[in-house]
């Protein structure tokens, strides 16, 4: 193999095994109302349809084991059974999800 | 409402415009944008022809920056070979005509085609719905069985496929923006950096282009495209390469065929969003999620700004491709390109995350060692076509 695509090669493998790690390391699953108990800025993983959503200021409220949780988010919203992937945030005492990432079942 | 409509259609125009000669700007980054504001329910129609507008001017800009920077996206990347050949010898100013005519020679395809997409599709769709991966399956394999060294085609679009995976399950934010931009825009950048440092001077003369030259791969891309569009992951590109199949194109021919082929592509997405409720491409989500349900008369409003569209980009293109030549003309092709490949690295850092930007190098690995090792790029879209196939078979 020529030296140039070897180093490629490397170098690519060293970006895989950082997403790799990262794949299994983030976000957190959670699947109760503990997301307080989680310290600022952790990634975490929410599944379910959305019970409530809210335009301005943009809010989108999942119901997990019959507790409400609520995540902010500046994304377009729709009622269709998602994944959102977020970062604990704490905001006038009160903890969300500040969404990072929605995933809509197609 | 029908200033409104005008007003949109002429502001699509505008912002298309821009967008398609901005290298690295995809048109569903606009539109994530867009739908992320606050719009009152009146705005919905004039919003999405504004988006027609944005997406089909785009489509058409777009290959001046292909041709010119080979800078391609994922839709057109396959043209950007061929139209860098004319580029070799002056003859930008051609390719990048024949790419147009394309694009405006989809419009009687899509007032053929509507119709049957729109009444038809339907009722084969609970049937076709079975066996689409199957048939992903067979295209993707048969792509690859088709490459020299099928070994390197593997690898190249399951590479592709694990980086598509990791874009769609980590939080990257806007994934498709650093995969499509790494696999097909950044790494062409290096490359042509590396590898091609003097590039002629192009004619600046207004050129003539026979359409009796370009029926071969107009009939091609009525029999293929209506087939392959509504296939989740296969774009323009999967498009244009089974219909060279039939037809053995030349460099010119090729270019016509992809870019018809995108813009029918696009065409032929909006409209099944009308009839079986499945987007293949963003505009197609958009459109569907600001006007849901789309009504008949609806349709014929968007089928009716399509065309407009296309007409009226077309017209600029042709005005502004010859005074853009004779600046590129100006300027040395390594400070483009590094001016270029400095402006996508600055658009991914704005609109994505650092987990995105590792998906950017990453993809720009693979597009460099899928050109070094011989491998065609249509192996790269392994990138979204793995997630479809994991998607239905898991």
């Amino acid at each position: 193999m020529e030296k140039t695509t070897f180093l490629l090669f490397l170098l690519l493998s060293g970006s895989f095994i950082y997403l790799t790690v990262q794949l299994n390391s983030n976000p957190l699953e959670i699947n109760d109302n503990s997301i307080s108990s989680f310290p600022e800025n952790t990634y975490l993983k929410l599944t379910g349809t959305p019970t409530n959503i809210r335009t301005y200021p943009e809010e989108i409220t999942f119901k997990i084991n019959n507790v409400s949780i609520r995540a902010r988010t500046s994304f377009s919203l729709s009622n269709k059974s998602a994944v959102i992937f977020g970062k604990v945030n704490t905001y006038e005492n009160q903890t969300y999800i500040r969404v990072e990432k929605i995933k809509y079942d197609t | 409402m029908i200033l409104e409509i005008f007003l949109s259609l002429i502001l699509g125009l505008v912002c298309g415009t821009i967008t398609g000669l901005l290298p690295g700007i995809h048109i569903n980054l606009v539109i994530t944008f867009l739908l992320g504001l606050t719009f009152t329910n009146s705005l919905s129609l004039p919003l999405a022809i504004f988006i027609i507008a944005l997406s089909f001017t785009h489509i058409l800009i777009d290959f001046i920056p292909t041709t010119l920077l080979g800078v391609p996206t994922e839709e057109n990347y396959l043209s950007a070979q061929p139209a860098h050949r004319l580029v070799m010898q002056g003859k930008a100013n051609q390719a990048i005509n024949v790419a147009f005519l394309g694009v405006l020679m989809s419009i009687p395809l899509i007032i053929v085609l509507s119709p049957i997409y729109a009444f038809v599709l339907p009722s084969l769709f609970e049937f076709l719905q079975e066996i689409i991966p199957y048939l992903i399956l067979l295209m993707s394999l048969y792509l690859i069985f088709q490459e020299d060294n099928i070994i390197s085609g593997i690898l190249i679009f399951l590479l592709s496929g694990i980086l598509g995976f990791f874009a769609f399950d980590l939080p990257v934010k806007e994934p498709l923006l650093p995969l499509l931009s790494g696999l097909f825009g950044l790494s062409a950048i290096f490359s042509s950096m590396f590898y091609n440092s003097t590039i002629p001077k192009q004619e600046t003369t207004k050129t003539k282009i026979k359409l009796t030259r370009f029926l071969r791969p107009l009939s091609a891309s009525f029999f293929i495209s209506p087939i392959l569009s509504f296939f989740p992951g296969i774009g323009a590109g999967h498009i244009s390469l089974f219909s060279a199949q039939i037809i053995n194109p030349s460099s010119k021919q090729f270019i016509f065929l992809n870019s018809i082929s995108s813009s029918l592509n696009m065409a032929l997405s909006i409209i099944a969003a009308y009839s079986i409720q499945k987007t293949r491409t963003g505009t197609s989500a958009a459109i569907l999620h600001l006007l849901s349900p789309i009504s008949i008369n609806i349709l014929c409003i968007l089928i009716l700004s399509i065309i407009i569209s296309i007409i009226f980009a077309y017209k600029l293109g042709k005005l502004i491709c010859i005074p853009l030549i004779s600046i590129y003309n100006k300027i040395s092709y390594g400070k483009i390109s590094l001016i270029t490949a400095i402006f996508v690295i600055l658009v991914n850092t704005f609109f994505t995350n650092s987990l995105g930007l590792i998906i950017l190098a990453s993809g720009t690995l693979i597009g460099l060692i899928c050109q070094k090792i011989g491998v065609r790029k249509i192996q790269m879209m392994g990138a979204l076509l793995l997630s479809t196939l994991l998607y239905y078979f898991l």
